[in-house]
């Protein structure tokens, strides 16, 4: 593709080309980088709108079978506006358009209507922020609430099903928590490195996350194991809590009913490593390079589990990244067949050096 | 051209078992949180022994002088300071007041990247749905750092390498601060008076205040 108006991917290994009408800013040709690839090979063949890890907006169109990745682009809720911003030097043509302006220049030079304009991006981004402030205000007191419950039915009660039932409502407010601090590193990765590094024991923060996310293993009958034992402490920040959580929940998600998972703890005098196993869908060998890529599922994972966006397993090697674990990824390619189902080991390793 | 004698102190030499002072009590470090509304567990947390006052708002900077540990909600506060930024501009105002001062983000917008500037002023951040274990946990750690005695002057430090000090001034001021700790010079002595000629106004009255402020743990 060389005709557009706007700044196009032709390849992901390559920062944007300039448009034929605005030329791709001088910052995007300038600063591509790994996470620029990552982000442009996770839209690849999914029309819609998204936003550039730098607060530009891409535009994905279907044009009767081939796909357009337009990007740099400076749009009207779209784009984060103060991101762009202070990326753009004066002396560049770069107009923040509105969105039905934006749509009518491609409907006019592709002689198309975007199909996939993404309606709910039109939602202003403040309001979803008021949301997200809102709901993380809510947990808070529904924790306070659940706690007072607990507390109550620990003293005066003592009925071990009204007690096994509070406490799943506390491991839901937990869950919950763990999920808006993914929201939050998803949204500003850079937060993190805010708050100094604090020392933490890794058995227990796996142990945390496997007991709040017992409701959900419950319901598709999955027993999680943790083998050996370990009193290893690390000085993490505080977003290492999601890397148990991230690989825990995604093997639940990928695990069939009725199965178990494994995480196996084992320290030797230089490390710990940490296995977890499960069974799930194949993963085939030419998607095992992409499994760590922002938004890639492979194929068998897209049928066996609608659930999902692809960020997990990427955000669990950001997050060993900067604690300097290495983590390990190992879909066996050897399956079988369970019951109609197309099966194989998945194994995900940590190795932290103590 | 500078010649002295002998070796000068460095903050180094407080990380020895002998300069390990005794931990406080919970009740003995005053903290103060600043928010619009409700805090979450705060009978709890006075429970557990912190001393922990509430309030809602502050009119101005000097209110926060007697505590050690500040927490500040970025939104919702900082009403007469008529800033967009509210409460973020509360915890960069108390940064440039009281540079040694433990300051504490607590908010539910981690999300939103443009507070992070702000973010990175303070020693650390909660997120206003942790549970009262966590909030043991994390103001027993601000407690650490408030009476850390290597962790306060790489605060103060750090704020006097921005007022351009001298590093010759630096090393001498550093070296006062260690033997104060030795309890080899006294109180009153620093800063010398040969180092406080050669500072700005401002940070004569940032060393004052931050002398104060460690008074409890040098008498």
């Amino acid at each position: 593709m060389n005709s557009s108006p706007f700044a196009y991917i032709s390849t992901v290994e390559n920062p944007p080309q300039d448009g034929n009408v605005f030329k791709c800013p001088v910052f995007c040709k300038k600063n591509y980088n790994h996470k620029c690839r990552d982000y442009y090979l996770s839209l690849i063949n999914n029309p819609g709108f998204y936003v550039c890890p730098y607060g530009f907006a891409t535009n994905v169109i279907d044009l009767e079978g081939t796909t357009l990745t337009l990007t740099a682009l400076n749009i009207e809720k779209i784009s984060l506006r103060k991101d762009v911003r202070k990326r753009i030097n004066k002396n560049e043509l770069y107009p923040r358009l509105k969105l039905v302006d934006y749509e009518y220049i491609i409907s006019k030079f592709y002689d198309t209507n975007l199909p996939n304009s993404g309606i709910g991006i039109q939602i202003s981004r403040d309001y979803i922020n008021d949301i997200f402030h809102e709901i993380r205000k809510l947990n808070m007191e529904l924790k306070r609430q659940s706690d007072y419950i607990l507390r109550a039915v620990n003293m005066h009660s003592k009925d071990p099903v009204l007690i096994e039932r509070a406490h799943n409502i506390l491991s839901i407010t937990q869950l919950m928590s763990i999920r808006l601090n993914t929201f939050d590193f998803n949204m500003n990765p850079e937060l993190p490195f805010s708050s100094s590094k604090k020392k933490l024991i890794v058995y227990g923060k796996f142990e945390k996350v496997i007991h709040c996310l017992s409701l959900k293993s419950k319901q598709k009958n999955i027993s999680i194991n943790m083998n050996g034992k370990s009193h290893t402490t690390i000085q993490a920040l505080e977003v290492f809590e999601l890397l148990p959580f991230l690989i825990i929940e995604n093997a639940i998600k990928y695990s069939v009913d009725n199965s178990e998972i494994n995480v196996n703890f084992e320290e030797s005098r230089d490390n710990l490593k940490i296995e977890v196993i499960n069974f799930g869908p194949p993963v085939k060998s030419k998607e095992v390079p992409y499994l760590l890529n922002r938004g890639f599922r492979g194929e068998n994972a897209k049928k066996f589990s609608a659930e999902g966006t692809g960020l997990g397993l990427h955000l669990v090697n950001a997050i060993a990244a900067v604690h300097d674990i290495e983590l390990g990824i190992f879909p066996n390619s050897a399956s079988f067949n369970e019951k109609g189902q197309e099966l194989s080991e998945f194994i995900a390793t940590l190795t932290i050096k103590i | 051209m500078y010649i002295t004698l002998g070796k000068p102190k460095s903050i180094q030499d407080l990380n020895t078992a002998s300069y390990q002072l005794s931990k406080p009590r919970r009740s003995e470090i005053s903290m103060i949180v600043i928010d619009d509304e409700e805090v979450p567990y705060l009978e709890d947390i006075r429970y557990h022994g912190f001393n922990l006052s509430h309030f809602k708002d502050i009119d101005q900077i000097d209110s926060v002088n007697g505590f050690e540990i500040v927490l500040c909600d970025i939104r919702g506060i900082g009403k007469k300071f008529t800033s967009k930024f509210e409460g973020a501009h509360i915890i960069s105002e108390i940064k440039r007041v009281y540079p040694f001062k433990i300051i504490i983000a607590f908010s539910a917008y981690t999300f939103d990247p443009s507070y992070n500037k702000y973010f990175k002023l303070a020693d650390d951040i909660i997120k206003k749905d942790i549970e009262i274990d966590e909030w043991v946990e994390r103001l027993d750690g601000a407690i650490e750092m408030a009476i850390n005695p290597i962790y306060k002057w790489e605060k103060i430090r750090t704020y006097l390498e921005s007022q351009k000090i001298s590093p010759f001034d630096l090393i001498g001021l550093e070296d006062e601060y260690v033997r104060l700790f030795q309890k080899k010079i006294k109180l009153g002595s620093f800063p010398s008076r040969k180092i406080k000629g050669n500072l700005s106004e401002d940070s004569k009255r940032v060393l004052q205040s931050f002398i104060s402020s460690l008074l409890f743990q040098l008498i």
